[in-house]
C-alpha cells in the first residue's frame, strides 16, 4: 500500500482553466479601467506650466499641489461637498421610496408585476431622451406646472429648469435599486416575519426590525450603487442645471476643457474615486458576518 | 479557488494600499512627454519645378493625390460641394484629382492633448490647419506649422501674394518662407442678430443696450467658460472702458473685474434665455425662429447665414446688430501643418481656398464690369452669406454680387476691434473664474 501522502497538484494546473475563463475580462479591465486609473492618479501629481507664455502644458513632476488646491480653494471644496451632499441626500431618499415599492414587489403576486418591475429599468435606457422629457415636464409650459395650476396648488408656474431642484427629482428616482432592494427582500423568509408577528410585532415593526435587517446586504447594494451613480452624474447637472452647476464632475470637465488644466482635473477625479472608496469600505462592511458592529 | 467568495475589508484595504503605491510610482517616474521644441523638421522642400503643372501633377500622384485639412462645418458646404470642387480644381490643373479629407472639432482636443502624449498636429494626419486667430499662437508655440510659403511652393500660391498684409501673420524665415499663416474669409467677429418684429431695433445701438427689459430671458449668448462668450463679452468691456464706467484700459483685469460687476449689477444672467450657439444649434435656431429667443449673439457667419435663411426672407423678422463701439473679430486662419505628409496638396489646398471661387461659394461676376453675378456652385443666398466675409483679396471684393452688399456693413474695418490674443491667453482662465466668482458668487 503507498502511504505517501499524494502531491497537491500545481497551482497553475488547479488554477489554468478558471484563469483562462477570466482572462479576456481581465485584460479587458486592465486595458480599459486599471491602465487608465493609473494614468489619472499618475497625472493627479503633475504640475504645468505656462509653456512660452501661451499654452498651460502638464508638466511631469511629484506636486501635491492639486490636492492641497482643492481642499484650500473655497470653489472646489464646496463642489466636493456640493457634490457628496446632493448624492448622500438624493440617495437617501431614493432608496426611502424604494423600500415600499420593493418590498410590495416583493411579497404580492399582482397581475402585471414584470411590467412594472421593467418599467423602472426604462429611465437607465436612453437616459438622455429622458433627462430631455423631464427637462420638458419641467419648464413653466410643461406638464407638472400645467398639472399643479389647474390644481390651483401654484398661481405662478415654479422654474425648476435651471435649477438644481430638477437634478435632485430626478436622482431621487428609485430605478435599479428597487430591482434589486425586491430581490433582497425576496430572500427573506416570509416565516421570520410571521414569527416576529406572532410575538406581538406590528407590521411597521417588522419590517423595520426584521425584514430590513435581514435585507440589509441588498440595500446597501443599492445605495452604494445610487451614491455612486449620484457623485458621477455629468450630464443630468449639464441639462438640466447648465454649464456653470456645482456637480464635480462638471468641474472636472471644465477643467480639460477650456483651461487645459488635467493635473487638477485629474486630482479631483481621483478624490471622487475615493469618496466612492471610503463608501466601498463601508459597504462591505455590511456584507461581512456581524458587520453591523 | 483563486479567491475568497468575497471581498473582505482587508482585502480591500490591501488593494487599494497596492493601488496606492503603483499609483505613486507611476507618479514618481517622469512621463516621458515630448518637449513641444522638438517637433518634427519642415517638410524638405521638393527639389522639382512646381511651375509646371505636370510636374506638380506627379508631385501629387507620389504624395497619394490625398489631403486633409481640419476646419469648420461652413454649413454642409464643405461636403457639398468644397470637397467635390476641390478635386474638379486639381483635375483641371494638375490633371490629378486629389481627395480632400474635411475634418471638424478636433482641433481643440488636439491643442489640449497631444502635448500631453508628446505629439504634434502632424501625428493626427492633418495637413492644413483652418482655425480661428485665437489659437495661432498656442500652434505656434507648439511648432505645429511651418511656413506656407517656403521658395519651392511659392509656384503654387500666387493668390498668397495678394493677401492683403492685415490678414497675413509671419514668423522665423525657414526655406526662403515666413507666412505661417492666413486669414482667408475676411473680417469675422462676435456680434449679435435681433427679431426686429418683436423688438425697436433702434433701441439697440451698443452692447449695453442689450441690458433691455424687452430681452429679458430672451437672449441667447456662448457661455462665459468658452473663448467665443469672452468675446462676445469684450465688446461689452470696450464699451464700458470708452464710457468710462469701468477702467481701462480693454485688456486688463480691472476693466474686466468692472465690466463682470456691470454684468452683475444690470441683471444681464436674467437677460439669458440658454446659454449656447445659435449658429449650430438648430434647437437654439428654432427658438430664435418661433420667437421664444429675440437676440443671439454669434459670429459674423452665422448672422447672415441667418439672415439669409428661407424663413427669414420670407417673413423678414432678423435685423443684424452692429454694436457702434465695436466688435471683437477672431478670424479663420490657415496654416500649412509642419512635416506634414502632403505639402504640395496642402499648398494648392491653401492657394484655393484663398480664391474668389471659394470666398464666395462660386456666386460671382467674372469681371468687375459686370452686371449680374453668376451662381456657378448652385448655392442659396444663405450658403454664400455664410463663405463671404468681406474677402482678403482687392480682386474679390469687386466680384461678390451686388444684392450681397447688403448683408454687410459699409465700413467693416471701423468697427473691429482686434484682440491682443497674449494677454486674452494668459487671462482667460482668470476670466472665466471671475465670472463665476463675481457673477454667480461661487
Amino acid at each position: 500500500m503507498d502511504t505517501s501522502i499524494p502531491h497537491p497538484r500545481p497551482w497553475l494546473a488547479r488554477n489554468g482553466s478558471t484563469l483562462l475563463l477570466l482572462a479576456p475580462l481581465l485584460i479587458f479591465m486592465l486595458g480599459v479601467f486599471a491602465m487608465p486609473m493609473i494614468f489619472q492618479f499618475a497625472f493627479a501629481f503633475f504640475d504645468r506650466v505656462f509653456y512660452k507664455n501661451v499654452i498651460w502644458i502638464p508638466k511631469p513632476a511629484f506636486y501635491l499641489g492639486n490636492f492641497a488646491k482643492a481642499f484650500t480653494d473655497p470653489t472646489y471644496l464646496y463642489s466636493i461637498a456640493w457634490t457628496v451632499g446632493i448624492a448622500s441626500v438624493t440617495t437617501s431618499a431614493n432608496i426611502l421610496l424604494a423600500l415600499p415599492v420593493a418590498y410590495f414587489l416583493a411579497r404580492t403576486k399582482v397581475w402585471g408585476r414584470s411590467l412594472i418591475e421593467i418599467s423602472f429599468l426604462l429611465p437607465i435606457f436612453g437616459e438622455i431622451f429622458t433627462i430631455y422629457a423631464l427637462a420638458y415636464a419641467l419648464t413653466p409650459q410643461g406638464p407638472l406646472n400645467w398639472l399643479l395650476l389647474k390644481l390651483h396648488l401654484i398661481h405662478t408656474p415654479i422654474e425648476l429648469v435651471g435649477s438644481s431642484w430638477a437634478v435632485i427629482i430626478w436622482m431621487s428616482l428609485p430605478t435599479l435599486s428597487v430591482l434589486l432592494i425586491r430581490s433582497a427582500f425576496s430572500g427573506v423568509d416570509v416565516l421570520y416575519e410571521e414569527a416576529a408577528q406572532t410575538m406581538g410585532a406590528s407590521a411597521l415593526q417588522t419590517f423595520f426590525k426584521v425584514t430590513v435587517p435581514l435585507a440589509k446586504n441588498g440595500i446597501a447594494g443599492a445605495f452604494l450603487l445610487s451614491f455612486s451613480g449620484g457623485v458621477g452624474a455629468y450630464t443630468l447637472p449639464l441639462i438640466l442645471v447648465g454649464p456653470y452647476n456645482d456637480w464635480l464632475t462638471n468641474k472636472i470637465q471644465r477643467e480639460v476643457d477650456p483651461y487645459f488644466n488635467f493635473p487638477m482635473a485629474s486630482a479631483l477625479g481621483v478624490i471622487l474615486t475615493v469618496i466612492c472608496g471610503i463608501l466601498f469600505y463601508f459597504y462591505l462592511r455590511t456584507q461581512e458576518p456581524g458587520g453591523e458592529r | 479557488m483563486l479567491y475568497p467568495q468575497r471581498v473582505s475589508r482587508r482585502g480591500f484595504l490591501r488593494l487599494a494600499g497596492m493601488t496606492g503605491g503603483v499609483t505613486l510610482l507611476a507618479a514618481c517616474v517622469p512621463a516621458g512627454m515630448q518637449a513641444p521644441d522638438q517637433a518634427p523638421a519642415a517638410a524638405a522642400p521638393p527639389k522639382i519645378n512646381l511651375s509646371d503643372p505636370k510636374e506638380v501633377g506627379k508631385a501629387l500622384e507620389a504624395e497619394g493625390a490625398e489631403v486633409s485639412i481640419s476646419s469648420w462645418g461652413w454649413s454642409g458646404l464643405a461636403e457639398t460641394h468644397f470637397i467635390p470642387k476641390f478635386a474638379e480644381h486639381t483635375k483641371q490643373l494638375y490633371g490629378t484629382a486629389v481627395k480632400l479629407n474635411w475634418v471638424t472639432g478636433v482641433f481643440d482636443k488636439a491643442l489640449a492633448e497631444l502635448p500631453v502624449a508628446g505629439k504634434t498636429i502632424k501625428d493626427i494626419g492633418l495637413d492644413v490647419v483652418d482655425k480661428e486667430e485665437e489659437s495661432f499662437d498656442a500652434a505656434m508655440a507648439l511648432n505645429w506649422y511651418e511656413p506656407i510659403d517656403m521658395d519651392a511652393y511659392k509656384p503654387l500660391l500666387p493668390n498668397l501674394t495678394d493677401v492683403e498684409e492685415p490678414y497675413i501673420f509671419k514668423g522665423t524665415e525657414e526655406n526662403g518662407g515666413v507666412v505661417y499663416g492666413t486669414v482667408y474669409q475676411g473680417y469675422e467677429w462676435l456680434q449679435a442678430v435681433l427679431r426686429k418684429d418683436k423688438l425697436d431695433v433702434n433701441k439697440f445701438k451698443d452692447w449695453t443696450d442689450l441690458a433691455d427689459p424687452d430681452l429679458r430671458g430672451k437672449m441667447v449668448d456662448y457661455p462665459f467658460n468658452d473663448s467665443r462668450g469672452h468675446y462676445v463679452f469684450g465688446g461689452f468691456v470696450n464699451e464700458l472702458v470708452n464710457k468710462g464706467i469701468v477702467p481701462g484700459p480693454l485688456w486688463s483685469q480691472p476693466a474686466w473685474e468692472g465690466a463682470l460687476k456691470w454684468w452683475k449689477d444690470n441683471s444681464m444672467e436674467q437677460q439669458i434665455h440658454k446659454w449656447g450657439d445659435i449658429g449650430n444649434d438648430p434647437t437654439i435656431r428654432l427658438m430664435l425662429q418661433s420667437g421664444e429667443v429675440l437676440a443671439g449673439c454669434t459670429w459674423g457667419v452665422y448672422t447672415r447665414e441667418l439672415l439669409g435663411t428661407d424663413w427669414n426672407q420670407r417673413d423678414d423678422v432678423l435685423a443684424p446688430f452692429y454694436p457702434k463701439s465695436g466688435i471683437l473679430v477672431d478670424r479663420e486662419t490657415m496654416s500649412a501643418v509642419r512635416g506634414a505628409a502632403h505639402p504640395v496638396a496642402a499648398r494648392i489646398l491653401i492657394n484655393w481656398m484663398l480664391s474668389t471661387e471659394v470666398n464666395t461659394a462660386g456666386w460671382y461676376k467674372e469681371a468687375p464690369e459686370d452686371k449680374e453675378a453668376v451662381n456657378h456652385w448652385n448655392v442659396t443666398q444663405a450658403q454664400f452669406l455664410v463663405a463671404y466675409c468681406g474677402g482678403v483679396r482687392a480682386e474679390t471684393r469687386k466680384l461678390i454680387p451686388d444684392w450681397a452688399k447688403a448683408y454687410h456693413p459699409a465700413d467693416p474695418g471701423s468697427l473691429s476691434l482686434k484682440v491682443d490674443w497674449p494677454w486674452h491667453n494668459k487671462n482667460a482662465e482668470w476670466i472665466s473664474k471671475s465670472y463665476e466668482k463675481i457673477v454667480l458668487g461661487k
